[in-house]
């Protein structure tokens, strides 16, 4: 009883909106299924929420039910900036591109001197780190192809070399890294590519071969029946949805720059028992275990992790693309009505409008009681991807 | 040659009764009709008013609160939300028409009748003077014990091809991939749709205006096949073969996408 009183007063819940949201969740309520353009327009209204909320031109890391707008992130403004540019296309809005060139532009003045960029959220002290680094460069690169400006590629160029110069002999970055490093890492690998491809062919050639022996370190990551080890930020043998989001991603973001198919095809055989475990029980855990059971993260309940539906919607579109394999296509239109659904919560508190939570419900394993902007990235992009006129092409035929 | 015991699990439920009408149209005729029961468990005044008093369990109390704030509000459950994909009002009991009284039928037509439990002990009981063919159209998924009298075969009817068309709404899937919709006959195993094939029959589809109507045909497709097959399997036990390697299983298939499909019919235009 006490530690419940506690949860109310931590947690704000005797604020309306803080106590509506968290009721509702585990009630299991959520809203009608908005169509996917509301949703993607009420997605990007709770993204420049957390800008205005940062205030620096970066996107503030989450709204926390207990305190409230964090500071902006690094990494996560990062990869918002590629989103932000195919939502300004998408609406004929240049606000977005100014707001993403603004990212972008802070993004160069808080880069260190050695050309990474620190870990967490600003305000709060950290080394610089080597995922979050990887993610930043996403979003240079965006702006570079946009603004058509070197500035942004030069700083993305040190962030790659930095990056490299702390990579092992074994291909692994363990050092400078949240927890010593993980699968996830392939979408450093990703990024990395991304710069790399934008150089001169044997400069570009040289970096490709360093790349190419993270990506091979990873790939022996992937267990035989295709779940990741080192997959989560927690040491207890379990996978974060998140974060297989991230490296199934990364290994087919790879793939396509290297045009090495065996990076896709680990991609795929993971994918491939998302797509099962997703279909027979109709939700993807937060967590899985080694033989791909469930872990239950919440007293008895398993939750669910926003962010790593909304990746795994969009490794699922690029599989039923590259495959004309419309099964992909069907469980991604699933998980996006899952999310927009989530997401379609209405209130008069910014932080908590349209907005999506770590986890669902909100207080479960995953980023407690917080709304995080990763989330409102990933849908916005699995979004974006699903009204991309090839997907529409491959729905109508 | 082979019995054929045909099994249901609703004395006037439309799937067997259409499968009836395609067989008897074939020349075939039934050996038995085995009604599945379920036997209820027996109840006493006691046992009730517990049962009265599970409503107000916290669970359904928080059911009944659920329920006020979705209909007042407009929202919905999460489970409501997972319903959307289900095959709604696509199921044979949707589209096809009423049956007949079977037990009548049986009557009329001399067939002798069983009525009890899916048990090993009625399986032995109706296979104790030879083999049997049971065209299953009640029972669900059998358990090994059930699946393993040598002397019986069940037999199913699935709307795809096997083994491409594995799952659900197997039938729009193979339309929208441009594969011609197959209805299959097999014997069922332990694994879902992995049992070895007797028979295969296309179904023509041509003028259907709407996934229901599509339904209509394709059910019918799998009555035709299961009664042709089950004919030519009583007089030539070598058509049974195991399910070639490459299988492939589709889910509920996504509102938007079938929605597509519905917008592409009829197929003849």
């Amino acid at each position: 009883m006490l530690s419940r009183l506690r949860t109310i007063k931590n947690d704000r819940l005797y604020n309306l909106s803080h106590g509506k949201k968290v009721l509702l969740d585990n009630l299991g309520i959520v809203s009608k299924t908005p169509s996917l353009d509301d949703s993607l327009d009420n997605t990007f209204k709770w993204i420049k929420a957390s800008f205005e909320a940062g205030g620096d031109g970066g996107s503030s890391a989450y709204y926390k039910l207990s305190t409230g707008w964090k500071g902006s992130y690094p990494e996560t403004t990062g990869y918002l900036i590629p989103t932000m540019y195919e939502y300004a296309a998408y609406r004929e809005n240049d606000e977005w591109k100014k707001l993403a060139k603004r990212a972008a532009d802070w993004l160069l003045q808080i880069q260190a001197p050695e050309g990474g960029w620190q870990g967490l959220h600003i305000g709060t002290p950290c080394d610089l780190r080597i995922f979050n680094s990887g993610m930043i460069l996403d979003g240079l690169i965006a702006a570079y192809r946009v603004e058509n400006d070197k500035k942004y590629l030069d700083s993305a160029v040190r962030g790659l070399d930095w990056i490299l110069s702390k990579q092992d002999d074994s291909g692994f970055f363990s050092e400078n890294n949240v927890v010593g490093g993980g699968a996830f890492d392939t979408l450093v690998c990703a990024g990395l590519l991304m710069v790399a491809q934008c150089l001169p062919e044997e400069e570009k050639q040289a970096y490709f071969a360093k790349i190419r022996k993270a990506l091979d370190a990873h790939l022996t990551l992937q267990t035989e029946n295709y779940w990741f080890k080192n997959c989560s930020f927690r040491k207890d043998g379990t996978a974060l949805l998140h974060h297989l989001g991230y490296t199934t991603d990364g290994f087919i973001i790879s793939s396509d720059i290297l045009g090495d198919d065996k990076y896709y095809q680990a991609a795929k055989k993971t994918a491939r028992k998302l797509l099962s475990k997703f279909e027979v029980e109709l939700e993807l855990p937060a967590y899985t275990k080694s033989d791909w059971s469930t872990n239950k993260d919440l007293g008895n309940k398993a939750t669910l992790c926003l962010t790593g539906y909304s990746q795994i919607s969009i490794v699922f579109q690029k599989i039923a693309k590259t495959e004309n394999d419309m099964r992909y296509l069907n469980a991604a239109l699933k998980i996006n009505d899952i999310v927009a659904s989530i997401g379609n919560y209405k209130s008069s508190n910014k932080g908590l409008s349209y907005g999506l939570a770590g986890s669902y419900p909100i207080n479960g394993g995953y980023q407690r009681n917080q709304m995080v902007n990763w989330a409102a990235k990933y849908h916005g992009e699995a979004l974006l991807l699903t009204m991309d006129k090839c997907m529409s092409k491959a729905i109508q035929s | 040659m082979k019995k054929v015991i045909l099994v249901i699990s609703s004395k006037t439920q439309a799937t067997s009764s259409a499968f009836i009408r395609e067989f008897e149209k074939l020349g075939g005729a039934l050996d038995g009709i085995y009604h599945i029961t379920h036997p209820k468990p027996k109840s006493n005044s006691l046992k009730s008013a517990f049962r009265f008093l599970k409503v107000f369990k916290p669970s359904k109390l928080k059911q009944l609160f659920s329920t006020f704030l979705t209909t007042k509000y407009g929202m919905q459950s999460m489970d409501e939300l997972k319903k959307m994909w289900d095959v709604q009002g696509e199921n044979s009991w949707d589209v096809l028409e009423k049956g007949m009284d079977i037990f009548a039928y049986a009557k009329n037509k001399g067939i002798p009748t069983t009525e009890a439990p899916l048990t090993t002990e009625t399986i032995s009981d109706l296979t104790a003077s030879g083999p049997v063919i049971f065209p299953m159209y009640g029972g669900g998924i059998l358990s090994a014990k059930i699946l393993s009298n040598p002397k019986a075969e069940f037999m199913n009817s699935h709307m795809g091809e096997m083994p491409y068309y594995k799952g659900m709404n197997v039938m729009e899937w193979a339309i929208l991939e441009e594969a011609s919709p197959k209805a299959t006959v097999m014997v069922m195993n332990e694994k879902i749709d992995g049992g070895d094939v007797v028979w295969e029959k296309e179904i023509n589809i041509s003028n259907e205006k709407s996934i229901k109507e599509l339904r209509t045909t394709g059910y019918n497709g799998c009555f035709q096949a299961m009664a042709e097959g089950i004919i030519n399997y009583q007089k030539d036990s070598s058509l049974r073969e195991a399910q070639a390697k490459g299988s492939k299983f589709y889910y509920r298939m996504h509102h938007q996408i079938r929605a597509t499909i519905e917008s592409n019919l009829p197929l003849s235009r």
